[in-house]
């Protein structure tokens, strides 16, 4: 039992950090857009400040899920192992991935629509459909693993 | 809401009649306890190699545990 409460909180701990993981990196890409530079012309401006942190939170999830994440995995039973990377966790990484193309398409769709009423920056639309295609699957991902099937 | 509605399945019956609580059966088969849960459910349909597993866990057939009406 207590091996089974230990993948189980393995699992929900790696929903976490990638939940964290596309936060963060909402938190550094959406304040970096040019039209919020442009709304705080100070040369060093809030927006600046949060993107900022927001990057180094990120660069730090990504480092603690990679290497402690990896060296954890290593030191796993090849039962616990495979329990963490089942079907139906390989299912939800598929339809995350789904679920991320799609809503990634609206969005495109939606910024091609926007642009023809609200100028936007090239540089901002490439932030933008990085972020949301980042962010999306990740998110996906971590609810299934937590809420859904 | 089942994956495929049309799917008859029997794994709880045959879990329970074996003795086993999800969680034994996901030991032995080496998947989580959500896993089986979903199975039994419905949500989730097993692959072709987890269905395999779970009838030689419980010393079954894959039809005895997965028919279509």
């Amino acid at each position: 039992m207590a091996k089974v409460e230990n993948t189980e909180n393995l699992s929900r701990q790696r929903a976490l950090i990638l939940m964290f993981l596309a936060s963060t990196y909402l938190v550094w890409q959406v304040p970096s857009m040019d039209w919020i530079a442009d709304a705080n012309s100070a040369t060093r401006s809030w927006a600046d400040n949060i993107a900022d942190a927001g990057q180094i939170l990120w660069a730090l999830a990504l480092l603690v899920l990679v290497v402690r994440g990896k060296r954890m995995f290593k030191r796993l039973s090849s039962s616990a192992q495979a329990v963490l990377e089942d079907d139906l966790v390989k299912a939800h990484r598929n339809k995350s991935i789904k679920v991320g193309y799609l809503i990634l398409m609206a969005a495109i769709l939606c910024l091609f629509l926007m642009t023809r009423f609200i100028p936007m920056t090239g540089s901002d639309m490439s932030r933008l459909i990085m972020a949301i295609g980042v962010a999306t699957p990740l998110y996906t991902f971590a609810f299934l693993e937590l809420h859904g099937a | 809401m089942p994956n495929h509605p049309e799917l008859v399945n029997t794994l709880t019956q045959y879990r329970k009649a074996a003795g086993l609580t999800q969680s034994d059966l996901a030991d032995k088969v080496s998947v989580s306890r959500k896993t089986i849960n979903t199975v039994e459910n419905g949500v989730f349909v097993p692959t072709t190699i987890l269905s395999l597993k779970l009838a030689r866990a419980l010393e079954v057939s894959v039809e005895d545990l997965f028919q279509l009406p």
